[in-house]
């Protein structure tokens, strides 16, 4: 279970000046059960939208996401979503961000809080349950956020970019975490990323993208052997893989760049 | 070790709490400025030796207060004004919360309704007083209906501006955990907007204690506004200040006691508001 296929996705945006923008354009993807599965693009090729749609927040403009088989029209059970931006409800503690899922599904008092201390403590969050987000630092608000997606015990996980918002330092350390918890709860992962370190770290198989129109240029297996740890950057498979998929990615970085300086002098 | 336990203690910012000693702190902090206040008074009272129906000294203010309150006519008309507060505030949040939620959250109602806002909220509520008194009468309906319009539009216009500020991406996370719609509303949308509902529950209630002393001196039989102009009439200044020293410390007994904690206990807790200093 847990198993994703896009088929022909196309979407297509009308920016408020009336210009059409293609997000887009046929991404044909299927993420088998309990892989971990990197997209990896330049900033604005779409990686986001590619996630709302198979989280079930936009629709697309044409073309479908299936899961387990059956093609997804809105926010559903077995996926769950962590947010760039950890998105934790600031009135709420840790622990009771962790329960909102399960209190979404109208699950007991006693049953939520049991779950939410569990996977805080995966999360290594143990001792931090009635603390409120001002209170946690980054990196652990992020846990937070990866904890609250996992107690609903979906099928797919969703990651938008998680990292994105911690230094370098704290963000291998996490990436590491990453796959500790995730060696230990198996799940369908989709995993969104810029940085080429990480999408290989972490992922069984990257997909790179395009830039605008969004398409994926090419899926690039990882068979670096499990449990991953940290030495792996320094391995020889590590930077060959590296350099293959910077290659692809190269060019597309080239164009992001251009369209950002383009939109920079023509203001855009 | 003790350090070190003092220090586990406190993990949150300290907050202040209604102790004794915290209380005589308060009462000091309060109390200083107050008093300079008064001797101030009592200094202009000797200077000037105007007669007593000008501006009678504090001594004099003070033995009237304590007759009023050991009569119990003080409490008598504090309570009166208090009721008529609390119904009319009541009657206003209860409207105006739920309106204010609706028309934030749905376009047409606030297409709607933001002309007729724009053009009611800035009439006083006093100004609502001779209609008040020819549909209700003179007395508290009259009142309530004053105090209501004046703690209406504040709360109204707040609980809009909390509900359109609350951050989309929560809104998104309900959505993926398909989070049924009273969730949405008690778990994300009224606790999203409480930092800009207590502001405008503060200035409403605020204005509404203003708009009731004037109210009650116009249209009541009853109330601290009503005694201090029945006062006048009988050219008792004492009780006058005596009414006007009772709005002034009664109001700041409910900032400290009322409204501060509730802020305390909510937004600055979930630090979305910082510390009032």
């Amino acid at each position: 279970m847990g198993e994703i296929v896009a088929e022909d996705l196309q979407k297509t945006f009308v920016t408020p000046e009336g210009v059409e923008v293609v997000a887009l354009d046929g991404i044909n993807l299927k993420v088998r059960t309990c892989e971990f599965l990197c997209v990896l693009g330049p900033s604005g090729c779409g990686k986001t939208t590619f996630m709302n749609i198979v989280s079930g927040l936009e629709r697309p403009t044409a073309g479908r996401v299936l899961v387990d088989g059956r093609p997804v029209e809105g926010p559903r059970q077995e996926v769950a979503v962590v947010f760039q931006e950890y998105n934790l409800f600031p009135w709420k503690t840790a622990a009771h961000n962790v329960e909102f899922g399960l209190k979404a599904r109208g699950q007991s008092k006693a049953k939520r809080r049991d779950a939410a201390l569990r996977y805080l403590e995966i999360a290594g969050l143990k001792g931090f349950e009635d603390r409120y987000p001002h209170q946690l630092s980054g990196g652990m608000k992020q846990r937070v956020g990866i904890a609250r997606a996992l107690a609903v015990d979906p099928e797919i996980l969703l990651m938008d970019e998680p990292f994105g918002a911690l230094d370098a330092q704290s963000r291998t350390f996490f990436q590491e975490e990453l796959l500790r918890i995730y060696d230990r709860v198996k799940k369908t992962v989709v995993f969104i990323t810029h940085n080429i370190n990480e999408a290989i770290f972490l992922g069984d198989r990257v997909a790179v993208m395009t830039f605008r129109p969004g398409r994926i240029k090419e899926v690039v297996g990882v068979d670096l052997p499990r449990p991953r740890t940290l030495d792996v950057l320094e391995t020889a498979e590590f930077a060959s893989k590296r350099s293959a998929v910077w290659r692809l990615l190269r060019e597309e970085s080239r164009k992001a760049f251009e369209a950002k300086q383009e939109a920079l002098v023509f203001g855009e | 070790m003790e350090a070190v336990l003092a220090d586990r203690k406190t993990p949150r910012r300290a907050r202040t709490r209604l102790t004794p000693k915290a209380c005589a702190l308060e009462l000091a902090r309060y109390g200083g400025p107050l008093l300079t206040l008064v001797l101030l008074w009592q200094a202009m009272v000797w200077w000037k030796q105007w007669p007593p129906y000008l501006l009678p000294g504090p001594l004099e203010v003070a033995r009237t207060f304590s007759s009023l309150l050991v009569e119990g006519i003080l409490l008598q008309h504090l309570v009166s004004s208090i009721k008529v507060l609390l119904l009319g505030s009541i009657a206003g949040m209860a409207v105006a919360i739920p309106l204010g939620f609706w028309i934030a959250t749905w376009r047409p109602a606030s297409i709607f309704f933001n002309p007729i806002v724009t053009v009611l909220q800035p009439i006083p509520g006093i100004a609502w007083i001779p209609l008040a008194i020819l549909w209700f009468g003179l007395g508290r309906t009259a009142i309530g209906f004053i105090i209501f319009l004046s703690v209406f539009f504040p709360i109204l216009l707040n609980t809009i501006t909390g509900v359109r500020t609350i951050n989309r991406e929560l809104l998104r996370v309900a959505r993926v955990m398909l989070c049924p719609l009273w969730m949405v509303v008690t778990d994300v949308i009224v606790p999203g907007a409480l930092a800009y509902i207590i502001t405008g529950l503060r200035i409403g209630l605020g204005y509404g204690w203003r708009a009731l002393v004037a109210g009650e001196m116009i249209a009541a039989t009853s109330g601290l506004g009503y005694m201090i102009f029945d006062a006048r009439n009988y050219l008792k200044t004492d009780e006058v200040i005596v009414g006007m020293a009772t709005i002034g410390l009664f109001w700041a007994l409910v900032e400290r006691v009322l409204l501060k904690p509730l802020e305390q206990r909510t937004i600055e807790r979930w630090g979305m508001a910082r510390a009032a200093a």
